[in-house]
């Protein structure tokens, strides 16, 4: 049998602030369009199950037309159970008055079980009454193979968003199926089984990169696990060190050589980092124009300007003296000193500053 | 610090020439293009280094520039006093980069590091390019404008700035982006505020949502309680509907019950069965088939009477089939016998008789003469035979050569007639042109008449006569004649011998036929007449008896059979008859029983014919029918309908029901707009948040910004004021000095301000700066920039070079200011470089 584990997608989140607003509202149809494209993966791949390891909604209220949406695609594909487990983000409201034969959900109250033949599926919602005693009440069948559903992340200790791994140790688990964490992550519990974080189906913003996808359990006498790579897009946060380049074109190369293998339809943040030399004349949008085939891409300029007070010890010019001057004043950070020198000096030898 | 000596190797145009210099003064004059600036600017690449080429480089720079025309190791030496030692540098240069040049630098011989990469800024502590500026004075930087102010004085002389570099504008631009930095804040906080408003007023407007979402709900519950209220007003009338149809169905079954019932009333003992029915029906059929039977069975009148006469007619004798066959027999019989005498009295006639008496004279032929002619006669036959399958010819192959020599002459000369037309044409054109074409047709036939020719050159046949043809042929004419010249013997003449000898054999035969049977002839007639008389008395006996006419005995006999077989067909006809209808009685009598019991069985009143009765059934079995189909249709009815139990009959108002579902599913409709509406409202939150975000941070961005700019002009003009402080009041004592070299060398009395501002005493009153001749201003620029070095190397007393410093003065100043020089060369290594002889020092 074949179960589709997958979780947070925070249907009607916030997205990214960096992103422009027609990047926003796009990627909210893609999150949509991204499960709709995975329920359809299922169909055809034979899935029976898709388990929701909570957070499908980013919000306790949904909005009626993404719960309309989800709520369709489930009705549609009546073949496919979806066991539905809410998360911290979609406490409430979620699926209130909705009767949906295929659609399976969990509580707070007690451990719920699904049976499909030989294998189990049990799931309970963590919430402040339940989060450190659920564990002792956790009775599985140990001649069955047991999946369990969880939110929450993987942790030594007790908490409402934590799953104390250790305590799920000798429960006759075989796969523990969780939500939380964004990213794919699979580990062992004991010698029997394996938990694993499927991660979202999309990133939202610059602190969700890399692949986001799904996990294809194949249950046969064990289950196989695949992570499978789903999303349209991949973020991506890369930093480029452009210590050494003397101008703008070294600095295009050393940004062409540190993206040439991400794919066009993808996100980028570049950072530039590392120093370059005072008169170096650097500006973001140059390097935004030449990024322009990928999808979004923005450019953050923290490279600091090479400037060394050694340089200007026996300097007797103004510029010694302003060097000098500024190193000597203690109130101001490490930041502000760089700024003021690399901007000054910019200053006085008449070249483009930051505006 | 003083220079001691160079040595170039090679260094633009110079090669292999060193230069000693004295401690006080070093003039060298030198025309244009010997190479004053390139020794200028060796001194400068060897406590600098040179700047590695690139392809980016804008400026035509030195490395390029200075690589000798000829080759060789680029470089050279330079021997200094620093520090109370002595250095040496040495240094070669790579055509395009440092990165292959090299550097050494020795203190007293030993080599060393301790001038580092850079011995320039090492020894002077400025760059090369303020190195060019304060040690290297020429003509254009010795003018003093009274309007500078010391700071950019002395930034000019000592940054490594543009040559136009003025701090005020420094300052300036700095406030311009600070204020730009801080009205971009103000902006921002602005938007910011705003932003916050919209999303207090957005987050209120969620909370309320909550309120609207109760409201929907319970719009939603209504609507669809008004929808069930309806559905089932809708389910009632639906269901009503149905059982009205099963009403009409169960009517339907009930009228067709009463039409058995009312067909049954005339069936007391029930209704029979349609097998009987037909069987009855076809009794009935029987007794009229078989009544018209009988009218059809009796004989007609002209039969009757027929069989009558012929009865009557044949009541005495009655021949037997054996008497009828004698009789034949003997018709018959005088039939042969008159045909055996016909034959008799006509075997030859006269004629023939006469014919063959004239060949054989009445005597028989001895058959030895006949088989003698017999053997000539198939002799002739053999011969005749043989000469058929012998040729009479024998053929010959003859083979023909045509002779085709005068076709090859005329193709010879038609070929001289085309060469000479050819050699015509360029005489006479006609000419030319007709023998051309009269040697082209010539030779054209020619060669189709040889082709021809070759064609024809076939072979011929030739045939000569057969001699065994002839010799076979010889013996069949003399056989012929042979055979001819016997049969002309019994006057058989003619050339034909095998018609004739055929016609003599039969005549043989014929002939001596008749002359042996002549003799037993007449006898035979005789007794031929008197056997047909007797035959002819008892078949008249016969037939008169059976009162037939015998006088054509064959008509008689056939009109006896005939008559006969006739009255033998009546006969038997009459006896089947009467038969037959008492059968036919019978059997109608037997039906007729069998309708009567029927009738009586089903007490069915005899009025009723069986066709009713017929119909009856038929129609019973219909109605029997179609009673099963409408209680089967009206059962499925009632399953499909599920119409177990009748409904009460309750009174709904389907329309007040409606218009409710309508109102209360509008009123819904209504509040899930406006919900749509708040949530797509709410849905900008994050957006806004987002915006929120980004301009803080934008505002955060600004601020930093801001207060970059502000710390940069507090830097830039505290570091303005630390560098007038630090240079002007020793700058100016050191001025005060030179100035007073200067009034002893050209008697003028020169004053500097705290301001570096220039004033002179003229008659004495103190003068400004712009009262002095150009001349003068620079003498005094001059001692300005001496008293300026004086104090930017501090201990170390620098030399300096003067690059023809002296270009626009007049010879009065001029050699005023060579006074200066010597003088100042008293404390000061001074390299005079100069182009003409006028203002050598």
């Amino acid at each position: 049998m074949k179960i589709i584990h997958a979780a947070d997608i925070h249907l009607g989140s916030k997205i990214e602030s960096k992103f422009s607003k027609e990047i926003t509202i796009m990627r909210r149809k893609e999150i949509l369009d991204t499960f709709s494209r995975m329920v359809t993966f299922a169909k055809e791949n034979d899935v029976k199950v898709i388990i929701l390891a909570g957070d499908v909604f980013d919000k306790d209220k949904p909005a009626i037309k993404d719960k309309e949406n989800f709520y369709k695609l489930i009705k549609n594909n009546p073949d496919i159970d979806f066991l539905y487990l809410k998360g911290n983000h979609d406490k409430e409201g979620s699926y209130e008055d909705i009767d949906i034969p295929n659609l399976k959900t969990f509580t707070s109250e007690s451990i719920t079980t699904y049976s499909y033949g030989n294998i189990d599926i049990s799931g309970i919602e963590m919430a402040n009454e339940n989060y450190k005693s659920f564990y002792s009440k956790i009775n599985l069948n140990k001649d069955k193979i047991n999946i369990f559903i969880l939110h929450g992340d993987d942790s030594n200790t007790y908490g409402i968003n934590k799953v104390k791994i250790d305590s799920l140790e000798n429960k006759y688990i075989d796969y523990l199926a969780l939500g939380h964490y964004h990213s794919y992550k699979e580990e062992k519990i004991d010698n029997r089984g394996r938990y694993a974080f499927s991660g979202c189906l999309e990133g939202r913003g610059f602190d969700e990169c890399g692949e986001k996808g799904f996990i294809l359990l194949d249950i046969d006498k064990e289950v196989k696990s695949t992570f499978i790579p789903f999303a349209k897009r991949t973020i991506h946060d890369v930093n480029v060190d452009v210590t050494g380049c003397k101008d703008l074109v070294d600095v295009k190369n050393r940004v062409n050589e540190e993206v040439k293998d991400i794919k066009k339809e993808d996100i980028l943040l570049i950072n530039l980092i590392g120093e370059l030399p005072v008169d170096a004349e650097v500006d973001t949008k140059d390097i935004l124009v030449h990024l322009n085939s990928f999808y979004f891409v923005v450019v953050k300029n923290k490279t600091l300007t090479q400037i060394r007070l050694e340089d200007y010890i026996n300097d007797k010019s103004l510029i010694g003296e302003f060097v000098r001057g500024v190193y000597a004043n203690d109130s101001f950070s490490p930041e502000m000193k760089q700024k003021i020198l690399s901007t000054g000096l910019k200053l006085i030898m008449k070249r483009e500053v930051e505006r | 610090m003083k220079l001691i000596e160079l040595y170039i190797i090679n260094f633009g145009n110079l090669s292999d020439v060193t230069y000693k210099f004295n401690e006080d003064i070093t003039s060298f004059c030198e025309k244009n293009g010997y190479g004053k600036s390139t020794l200028v600017d060796f001194i400068k690449v060897m406590f600098y280094g040179m700047e590695t080429y690139t392809k980016r480089s804008v400026t035509f720079l030195d490395r390029e520039h200075y690589y000798p025309f000829s080759g060789g190791v680029f470089g050279g030496n330079i021997t200094f006093k620093y520090k109370n030692k002595t250095y040496r540098i040495e240094r070669t240069f790579d055509i395009k980069s440092e990165v292959s040049d090299t550097l050494r630098v020795f203190k007293n011989n030993e080599e060393t590091n301790e001038l580092g990469d850079i011995p320039g800024l090492t020894i002077f502590g400025i760059t090369k390019e303020s190195f060019e500026r304060l040690i290297i004075i020429n003509a254009d930087r010795i003018k003093l404008e009274s309007n500078n102010d010391i700071s950019k004085k002395l930034n000019n002389y000592t940054s490594n700035v543009s040559e136009d570099f003025d701090i005020a504008d420094v300052i300036e631009k700095t406030k311009k982006l600070k204020k730009e930095q801080s009205d971009k804040v103000k902006e921002l906080k602005e938007r910011i505020n705003n932003l916050k408003i919209e999303i207090t007023n957005l987050e209120s407007i969620k909370e309320s949502l909550d309120n609207k979402y109760v409201l929907l709900n319970n719009a939603e519950r209504s609507y669809k309680q008004a929808s069930e209220e309806l559905n089932e007003a809708n389910k009632l009338g639906f269901i009503l509907s149905k059982w009205e149809r099963y009403d009409e169905l169960e009517n339907e079954l009930k009228e067709i019950k009463e039409k058995i019932d009312h067909l049954k009333e005339g069936y007391k003992n029930g209704l029979p069965s349609k097998e009987e029915v037909k069987e009855i029906k076809q009794s009935f059929q029987l007794v009229s088939i078989n009544e018209a039977s009988i009218t059809n069975t009796s004989t007609d009148v002209a039969q009757q009477i027929e069989f009558n006469n012929l009865k009557n007619k044949y009541q005495e004798y009655l021949p037997s089939e054996e008497d009828i066959k004698d009789i034949e027999a003997k018709i018959n019989k005088i039939k042969l016998l008159k045909e055996e005498k016909n034959n008799i009295t006509n075997k030859a006639s006269d004629d023939e008789q006469e014919r063959l008496a004239k060949h054989f004279s009445n005597n028989i032929v001895p058959n030895e003469e006949i088989e003698k002619i017999q053997n000539e006669f198939d002799e002739y036959n053999r011969l005749a035979n043989e000469l058929q399958n012998i040729n009479p010819n024998v053929t010959e192959e003859v083979s023909i050569k045509s002779n085709r020599t005068p076709l090859f002459i005329i193709l010879g000369l038609s070929i001289v007639l085309l060469g000479v037309g050819i050699g015509l044409v360029f005489v006479n054109l006609i000419v030319g042109i007709i023998l051309i074409s009269l040697g082209a047709v010539i030779l054209f036939t020619s060669i189709i008449l040889l082709v021809k020719k070759s064609l024809e050159n076939k072979i011929n046949l030739s045939s000569k006569p057969n001699e065994k043809y002839e010799e076979t042929k010889g013996k069949l004419e003399k056989k012929k004649s042979d055979v001819l010249i016997l049969l002309a013997q019994y006057k058989y003449l003619g050339d034909d011998v095998t018609s004739l000898f055929y016609e003599f054999k039969n005549d043989v035969q014929k002939n001596n036929a008749l002359l042996s049977d002549n003799s037993s002839n007449e006898s035979r007639i005789n007794e031929i007449d008197r056997e047909i008389n007797e035959l002819n008395g008892i078949i008249i006996n016969f037939f008169n008896k059976v009162h037939i006419n015998p006088s054509d005995f064959d008509n008689a006999l056939d009109t006896l059979k005939k008559e006969l077989s006739r009255l033998s067909f009546l006969k038997e006809m009459m006896d089947k008859s009467s038969n037959k209808k008492a059968e036919i009685n019978n059997l109608i009598n037997a039906e007729r029983e069998k309708i009567k019991k029927f009738y009586e069985r089903y007490s069915i009143s005899k009025d009723k014919s069986i066709e009713d009765i017929e119909k009856d059934i038929n129609e019973y079995e219909r109605l029997n029918d179609e009673l099963k189909a409408k209680t089967l249709n009206r059962d499925k009815y009632k399953e499909d309908n599920n119409l177990a139990e009748r409904p009460i009959n309750k009174q709904y108002d389907i329309d007040a029901l409606n218009n409710r579902y309508n109102l209360l599913f509008e009123e819904y409709r209504n509040i899930k707009e406006e919900v749509d509406e708040l949530e797509e409202d709410v849905s900008r939150l994050d957006d806004l948040r987002s915006d929120l975000e980004r301009l803080i941070e934008e505002r955060s961005d600004a601020e930093f910004l801001s207060s970059v700019y502000e710390n940069i002009k507090k830097e830039i003009t505290s570091a303005d004021e630390s560098l007038v402080n630090k240079y002007v009041a020793p700058i100016r004592d050191r001025f005060i000095y030179y100035a007073e070299l200067l009034e002893k060398a050209i008697g003028e009395k020169v004053f500097m301000d705290k301001n570096f501002k220039i004033t002179f005493d003229r008659e004495g009153a103190l003068r400004k700066s712009d009262h002095l001749s150009s001349g003068l201003l620079a003498i005094c620029a001059l001692c300005f920039r001496l008293a300026l070095l004086d104090n930017m190397f501090e201990g170390e007393n620098i030399f300096v070079i003067l690059d023809d410093p002296f270009l626009t003065l007049d010879e009065e100043h001029l050699e005023k200011a060579k006074n200066l020089v010597i003088e100042l060369s008293k404390n000061k290594q001074i390299l005079y470089f100069t182009c003409h002889e006028s203002r050598r020092i």
